[in-house]
């Protein structure tokens, strides 16, 4: 079983939870600019033409700067878009187009290693790291590779990340690809957990969550907690599943026992399957 | 019991055809596919030349060939209980397409799905009837990914997630790929990539890709599957080092080559050939044989070390998967191929990198090693059933 135990989210609301908290609160009463999706980000060296690489940079420096890593030789990284740095993709295929083909940033900056690369060399991280894509359903997909890495004997903590960037294509293809009918659209968003096995969880991380289940369902199959899933009221495209999942562990762990102790969470996939994601506070163990 | 990992079936293209044939009749011989491009206009590139193959069909029409013959090779696996696990980068002709239509006539492509690797994972999925709860990853982590890959199916058989997985990945030469490597003027300046040899001045493209059936020792010799090889571990690491140059001591792929042999519980001296990632670059090549060095000790100087890419080109997403496979047939065919292109010794790449002419030997053990932007580096071993 997996135990989440830090989180960062950094999207048009800012780099905290409480932001996004209260970023989905205004959002609920209609008090957020629907037009802002993009992100204030600082910029990284080198990473110039898309804010994809300084998200990416950016969380992983918040887990580092705040003392959540133990060992940074045992730290697995699974990076995870649906769409990609669209914005460095769609800049090479342009200027190919219009004859302009010498910008040698692209040819680097065009995966998404190397921006891992950078962070690893800055902050001496020497295990796994992967890249992975998917066509929504993001938390399951990387909770999928998280469970297999931290069955490695090397590693003790994964850091799964979901990167997703604001993008004209991104919002057409979407509309051409989903099948779940509910409208949404592309944000710059990073959403990471820090995870690891629930087995190993030490006295100093606070209050931790567990991943108790993770199941998926076909189009048209409801959940038997779909009325109380939690869902967060930004349509982000890629990353809505795994802010269901920051939205949802903060208010658990903003709750007294009295609230309960999990949610259910909706992660859906642009074909219409979904994946029902359950959080507790006290995993059950059987 | 721990479980046994092995390899089943094999599907594949290089850049002088689909299937194993092909691969004796070239790679094994040491005969180099590079020839200028025809695909696309390369006058306006510093290079015009990469290993490009016959092929005229889509990527994703690649991958669903690859991944055919892979499963009928095997005979019968479980396929519709199996797990796929891909590693490759979209169609960026399907991106091309999409923003020409989108600049010139202002429609939408709907080619573009083909862009996203998950679409191909769904297409593949739903073609070869993978209809039941196995797993569906596709990673898109540049010159590791098919490799990568492979170490994942490989994961998910040890870990008992799954007991067949269909896994590889391809790549096709694409003019936008070749304009941002040609931007970053990693390109051979003559023409063909010289390996290891002092005077390597870089890097070509290549056709191709490799899609591999894994199944657990028991699952196969249940169904009495042909078994090609053992998949005896793999390793993954990060050099720490660099957004794109390889650590100056190769300690990335030291560290890598090492989990490899950890996992695998086989001695170093046991490996008897190392399809090295070998790009051609001057960076590569020698921090590639430092590291090489340095997981080996003296032993390194024992071991006959070639760099396939130097008949088929750099297949980037796909070419872990390519060198796996040719790695397997080298092994079973008792042939060890060449470094082609080979011309002068290098003092700082000073190991046994069979110059030029394929070597006849009895080979068990076959060690792969790749690396990609970002400083990271796998290594995978293979041997022959015992």
């Amino acid at each position: 079983m997996l135990a989440i135990t830090s989180m960062s989210c950094i999207g048009p609301w800012g780099e905290t939870i409480e932001a996004f908290i209260d970023y989905c609160t205004d959002s609920d009463s209609g008090r957020v600019d629907p037009i802002r999706r993009n992100a204030d980000i600082a910029p990284v060296p080198g990473f110039i033409e898309s804010s994809f690489n300084p998200l990416v940079y950016r969380t992983i420096q918040y887990f580092v700067e705040n003392a959540r890593i133990r060992d940074h030789a045992k730290l697995a990284i699974v990076l995870g878009s649906a769409f990609g740095d669209t914005a460095t993709a769609d800049l090479a295929s342009r200027n190919l187009l219009s004859g302009k083909i010498r910008n040698p940033l692209l040819f680097y900056q065009s995966v998404p290693n190397s921006i891992l690369g950078f962070a690893a060399s800055r902050f001496h991280l020497t295990e796994m790291m992967t890249c992975i894509t998917y066509n929504g359903g993001a938390a399951a997909a990387l909770f999928d590779m998280a469970e297999l890495y931290l069955s490695m004997p090397d590693v003790e903590q994964v850091l799964v990340i979901g990167v997703e960037t604001q993008s004209d294509r991104v919002d057409e293809m979407y509309a051409h690809l989903a099948k779940d009918g509910e409208p949404a659209f592309s944000h710059d968003t990073v959403v990471s957990l820090l995870l690891e096995q629930a087995s190993a969880v030490q006295a100093e991380d606070q209050s931790p969550l567990f991943v108790q289940d993770i199941v998926r369902l076909a189009p048209g199959e409801k959940s038997a907690d779909e009325a109380d899933a939690w869902r967060c009221p930004i349509p982000a495209i890629g990353n809505a599943g795994l802010l269901n999942l920051v939205l949802a562990a903060e208010q658990l762990r903003r709750q007294d026992e009295s609230g309960g102790g999990e949610r259910t969470v909706p992660d859906a996939t642009f074909g219409g399957d979904q994946y029902a994601i359950t959080i507790v506070r006290r995993p059950h163990l059987v | 019991m721990s479980t046994r990992v092995v390899v089943t079936g094999i599907g594949m293209m290089t850049p002088s055809g689909f299937g194993e044939e092909a691969v004796k009749r070239t790679i094994l011989a040491g005969v180099h596919q590079f020839r200028p491009i025809t695909r696309f206009d390369a006058a306006k590139f510093r290079s015009g030349i990469a290993a490009q193959s016959h092929y005229e069909g889509t990527l994703l029409d690649l991958g669903i060939r690859c991944a055919e013959e892979a499963i009928r090779s095997a005979g019968s696996p479980d396929v519709e209980n199996a797990s796929l696990v891909l590693g490759i980068q979209g169609d960026y002709d399907a991106l091309s397409r999409y923003w020409e239509a989108r600049t010139e006539r202002g429609e939408y492509e709907s080619r573009i799905a083909e862009f996203m690797p998950s679409y191909h994972l769904e297409a593949l999925s739903e073609r070869l009837g993978m209809k039941g709860r196995g797993k569906k990853i596709v990673l898109n982590n540049a010159c590791i990914a098919s490799s990568n890959a492979i170490g994942v199916g490989y994961e998910l058989i040890k870990q008992r997630r799954a007991d067949t997985v269909v896994c590889g990945g391809y790549s096709l030469v694409t003019e936008e790929m070749f304009a941002k490597f040609d931007s970053g003027r990693a390109f051979a300046s003559d023409g063909r990539i010289r390996s290891f040899s002092r005077n390597r001045t870089g890097m070509l493209l290549g056709d191709g890709g490799a899609v591999l059936v894994l199944e657990s020792y028991d699952a196969a010799r249940r169904r009495q599957a042909p078994i090609y090889a053992e998949m005896a571990g793999w390793g993954l690491s990060c050099d720490a080092f660099h957004v794109s140059q390889p650590h100056p001591e190769g300690a990335g792929v030291a560290r890598a080559i090492e989990k490899a042999l950890r996992t695998s519980s086989i001695a170093k001296e046991a490996v008897d050939y190392i399809n090295a990632h070998g790009t051609g670059t001057a960076y590569n090549d020698k921090s590639e044989t430092l590291g090489i060095k340095q997981a080996f000790g003296e032993h390194a100087y024992h071991i006959p070390i070639s760099s396939t890419k130097s008949m088929t080109g750099h297949i980037l997403e796909g070419t872990g998967a390519v060198e796996t496979a040719i790695s397997v047939i080298a092994m079973n065919e008792g042939i060890l191929p060449p470094t082609v292109g080979y011309e002068e010794p290098d003092p700082l790449c000073d190991l046994d990198y069979i110059p030029n002419r394929p070597r006849p030997r009895e080979i068990n053990t076959v060690l792969n090693i790749n690396a990609s932007f970002g400083g990271n580096n796998t290594a995978i071993i293979m041997r022959k059933l015992k």
